[in-house]
């Protein structure tokens, strides 16, 4: 019933060069023949260039210094140098760093893989109430920036705090919370809509056929789910699930908040004390990254020996509508979990940040006198200052999203359906590069793009372009950095894709831009629409590439907010914090809104042929 | 050429030669650009150097809570356009160490004479003679370096030891440095991480030349670590823990205290006897500055009495706005104490030099 085949899809420009292709199409013009062959290198190349320039090339710019320290030094040399190897080797704290780094990370991504996956099924194959609020919710817990939620949740533990004033915590349970444990509760709500976004979008093409015939075998509802749909759903988990590890693997705000005195160390601990403290040690620094490589090769071993072992394309031409299940008594155990899960993951920490932006001081509680709009008024008074960065990052992020869409698919393509030589690499510096922390990348960048070598590629220097310290850095930064999600979420959407489908693609004559554009593209629609929102509210409040990127005098909105909480003017951050997250939010609830609206009043005005795709899944 | 790049044969010895490929290909670009750099700054010696152009202005990289006012008014006053980028001192120390020997940074701005000493090692500030250096205060003037490579612009002191009015224990307060070693402030302290807290290492480095050098220092802060010294990473959490009443006293940067004081909260402050490190924020100018003489009128206006009544004009619910006045004939708007304090002016050049193993011995034996 699932087919086994694993065959890649050749790509057809053999074809197209080999004389018997010639021979059967000898009326073909040779302009119309170099044409495709132009669009064919077109949509492989441009997207491979874009990824070699800005994730490889400036991720090498920083880690090949922990083997190369004086790369860009004052005068620069290739002579190799272990030392910094050495040092990382010889401190017996890296190695538990890295232990410590794996299992918490490996912990959060397990539970952001049930959760996420939980709430999909729940969400799009349940009668549950309020599926489309839920959706929403899990967008704004998406984007909710990761610090906000990890202060958020240390105030509201904290001892003399307010919450703490009125229930009086037990010091075993605040002690508890202050450790991995809190770290790992905080990552999971923060990462589980990754799997969420991805397992929705997967659903979409899996039909009930498998689960009625394991019905007709005798099998119950859950069982059919537990033992065919969810394993089918796999590539769609592990793809959201190793961003989910490489997120947690990167993190480095909330554990330093929450884990404060926990006397855990992690690998990011370490890089960031060697980067960001006076004296700065790159090559340290690069070092201590490759340990976090160990981790993504470990990841992505476990991931590559699962999906060994069986196919999971299920988009396969003939696919029949799902049936929702109807969940009867189970309505309300489903509901508590939903309403405990927003509770946890988007209440406490909203509703701590909104009341920290209402306060003059967290500590005196709620007595009348400590309520205020100062705050507001602080952050407003930033004016036409925050405005500009509003619209600056706005279109930034419009921009990043659309860009990050059309060239992700490609990479994905090339990742998962090709054979090119490297890919496999390429897989691996994808999520690689989310496991490194951000400011890491930014370095990377720095030393990249601000070389003194590209003087003579006329980019830099007096006379030169000007790259370096424009928004165009930033803006590529940006692409660079949502890539990796993009292209890992669309390897997970084209593991579905029935290889027959592509295959009679290339019988019927189609050129890989119209393989891609006519029959990929459609088919991973919804992944593409959730990769496109995802990249977009998370650029909306990306920091790390921010901080160090923007271009001067120019910040953006993350930047605004974070320079509030650097100088520890909690209130009015918190205060810009929230209208950010509301103008989002709204941004967000129209996108999902109108178009479907915008689709059924299309769909009234012209019968479009379904092809293949039956009316009531086009939705 | 692109058609025998996609196969559809395995063949596992091309997809080795083109991993081997590849890196050969990063090898080249980057040794390419090793011969090369040396060339690269010559001709860059216009006439930016020595005039201000005002319209392409300077570049600030800044962590100062005062610096967008600051770039304003400048701005306003002079024509001189100001190009800010404002970060906290970490990404702002990894920006100008990734940025090298191609800086785009005029001048750099920061808490901290330790830190800037670094920058001034590795040669990467200009040394030059502001004609504002007579109007600094004997306090002021104690604290420029001899070779003039960074200006004071304020001064705070690293850490004092703050208090909850509202838990004042039975002991009393303490009053000097060694009295919190006593039994009788057992789990009551809370300080800050070196590795997150930029003022906490002058902070340590000042005990320490209180008490006679950096082994008295090491003694001092494990006693303390054993009478149940608490660390949180920066100014805020430390202060956070003494306004819950989780914790007594806390060390942290006093301009931090005078913010928290001012949004309302019962804080106490004491300055203890024997003497807290002055730490001054600091401005310096790139050694290889694109826009040097735009970067030294900024700093000459901000050593004048317009600059200082900008900063002290800043916004008052942030701590920055609370430094020592170090420029004759400034009056400071927000109130804080500036006198009775014992300040004591770091030994530089000796604790930059011990900063990274001093870092590193405090995080193996006081943080973990």
């Amino acid at each position: 019933m699932v087919p086994q085949q694993r065959r890649s899809i050749a790509v057809v420009e053999e074809q197209e060069m080999g004389a018997a292709v010639h021979a059967a199409a000898p009326s073909s013009p040779l302009f119309k023949r170099s044409l495709r062959l132009a669009g064919q290198t077109l949509i492989m190349g441009i997207p491979l260039i874009i990824l070699i320039l800005l994730i490889l090339y400036p991720l090498a710019a920083i880690i090949l210094q922990s083997v190369f320290p004086n790369l860009y030094a004052v005068t620069p040399n290739l002579l190799p140098n272990l030392s910094a190897l050495a040092q990382v080797a010889a401190n017996s704290e890296n190695y538990l760093a890295l232990f410590n780094s794996l299992w918490l990370s490996a912990v959060t991504a397990l539970i952001a893989c049930v959760l996420g996956t939980l709430l999909a099924i729940l969400v799009r194959r349940t009668d549950l109430p309020w599926r489309g609020v839920i959706d929403i919710l899990v967008w704004i817990t998406f984007f909710t920036p990761s610090f906000l939620v990890g202060e958020a949740w240390s105030l509201f533990i904290i001892r003399g705090g307010i919450p703490d004033q009125y229930l009086h915590f037990s010091d075993g349970f605040i002690n508890w919370f202050f450790s991995p444990v809190g770290v790992i509760f905080v990552l999971s709500l923060k990462t589980f809509p990754f799997v969420y976004i991805s397992v929705t979008a997967a659903l979409h093409w899996l039909g009930s056929e498998f689960e009625d015939a394991a019905r007709l075998s005798g099998a119950r509802t859950w069982r059919a789910w537990i033992s065919i749909n969810v394993p089918l759903l796999l590539p769609a988990i592990f793809a959201a699930g190793l961003i989910a590890f490489a997120e947690a693997l990167s993190d480095f705000g909330v554990a330093a908040t929450i884990a404060q005195n926990a006397s855990i160390t992690l690998v990011t601990y370490q890089i960031y004390t060697a980067i960001n403290t006076s004296p700065v040690n790159f090559a340290l620094a690069a070092a201590l990254s490759l340990l976090l490589f160990i981790a993504i090769a470990l990841a992505l071993l476990v991931q590559a020996g699962v999906m060994r072992t069986r196919s999971f394309q299920v988009i396969s031409g003939k696919n029949r509508p799902a049936r929702t299940i109807a969940l009867g008594y189970w309505k309300i155990p489903a509901l508590i979990f939903c309403v405990v899960l927003f509770v946890l993951a988007l209440a406490i920490p909203l509703a701590t940040c909104l009341t920290l932006s209402f306060l003059h001081a967290f500590t005196l509680g709620f007595v009348p006198s400590n309520w205020t709009l100062d705050n507001y008024t602080s952050a407003l008074s930033l004016g036409s200052d925050a405005l500009s960065a509003l619209f600056r990052t706005l279109w930034l992020s419009l921009g990043t999203a659309t860009i990050t869409v059309l060239v992700g698919l490609p990479v994905a393509f090339i990742i998962r359906r090709t054979q090119l030589p490297g890919r496999r690499l390429l897989g691996l510096f994808t999520l690689v590069t989310i496991a490194v922390p951000g400011i890491i990348l930014a370095c990377g960048y720095i030393f990249a793009w601000n070389a003194p070598y590209l003087e003579f590629l006329g980019i830099g220097g007096p006379q030169g372009i000007q790259f370096y310290g424009t928004i165009w850095l930033l803006f590529a930064a940006y692409i660079g950095g949502s890539l990796p999600y993009a292209t890992r979420l669309g390897i997970g959407a084209l593991e579905q894709v029935g290889q027959n489908m592509l295959e009679a693609g290339r019988v019927q004559g189609a050129g890989l831009f119209q393989l891609l554009l006519r029959i990929v593209a459609p088919l991973v629609r919804n992944s593409l629409v959730s990769i496109w929102l995802l990249v977009f509210t998370g650029t909306m409040f990306e920091l790390a590439a921010s901080e160090l990127l923007y271009p001067p005098g120019q910040p953006t909105m993350p930047v605004q907010i974070i320079n509030f909480f650097n100088n520890f003017q909690t209130g009015p951050g918190m205060a810009l914090a929230m209208l950010n997250i509301g103008l989002v939010t709204l941004g967000v609830i129209l996108l999902r809104a109108v178009p479907p609206l915008i689709g059924r009043i299309l769909q009234l005005s012209k019968r479009r042929k379904t092809l293949y795709v039956p009316a009531n899944q086009a939705a | 050429m692109h058609s025998d790049i996609f196969r559809i044969t395995r063949r596992p010895p091309a997809r080795r030669a083109t991993m081997f490929l590849t890196l050969c290909f990063l090898l080249v670009l980057f040794s390419a650009c090793g011969g090369s750099t040396t060339t690269a700054s010559s001709g860059n010696a216009s006439s930016s150097k020595t005039t201000c152009n005002k319209s392409s202005g300077m570049t600030l990289y800044s962590a100062q809570g005062y610096d967008s006012d600051a770039a304003k008014a400048f701005q306003q006053q002079t024509g001189i356009t100001v190009n800010l980028v404002d970060d906290s001192t970490g990404n702002l120390l990894a920006k100008i160490a990734a940025e090298g020997n191609n800086p785009q940074w005029d001048a750099v701005w920061f808490d901290g004479n330790v830190t800037m000493q670094t920058l001034d090692s590795q040669g990467l500030l200009l040394k030059w003679n502001s004609p504002n250096i007579n109007s600094y205060t004997t306090l002021g003037a104690s604290n420029v370096p001899t070779d003039h490579a960074y200006y004071p612009t304020g001064i705070t002191a690293a850490g004092a030891i703050v208090y909850n009015t509202k838990h004042i224990p039975a002991a009393g307060l303490p009053q000097d440095w060694s009295d919190l070693l006593k039994p009788a402030y057992k789990n009551l302290m809370a300080e800050n991480d070196p590795a997150f807290s930029g003022p906490a290492y002058p902070f340590i480095a000042g005990v320490s030349q209180v008490l006679g050098g950096e082994a008295q220092g090491k003694q001092f802060f494990s006693g303390l670590k054993a009478n149940g010294d608490k660390i949180f990473q920066t100014n805020d959490p430390t202060l956070n823990s003494v306004e819950t009443g989780a914790r007594e006293f806390a060390i942290i940067q006093d301009s931090a205290y005078y913010a928290a004081a001012k949004a309302g909260q019962p804080l106490g402050i004491i300055y203890p006897t024997s003497g807290v490190a002055a730490l001054p924020s600091e401005i310096g100018i790139s050694a290889h500055a694109p826009h040097t003489a735009c970067a030294e009128q900024f700093v000459n206006w901000l050593l004048s009495s317009a600059g200082q009544t900008v900063m002290t004009h800043h916004d008052p619910t942030d701590g920055d706005t609370y430094f020592v006045e170090i420029i004759q004939g400034v009056t400071p708007v927000v109130t804080r104490q500036t006198t009775g304090i014992n300040f004591v002016n770091l030994n530089v050049p000796l604790w930059a030099g011990v900063e990274a193993e001093y870092k590193q011995w405090f995080h193996n034996n006081v943080v973990q």
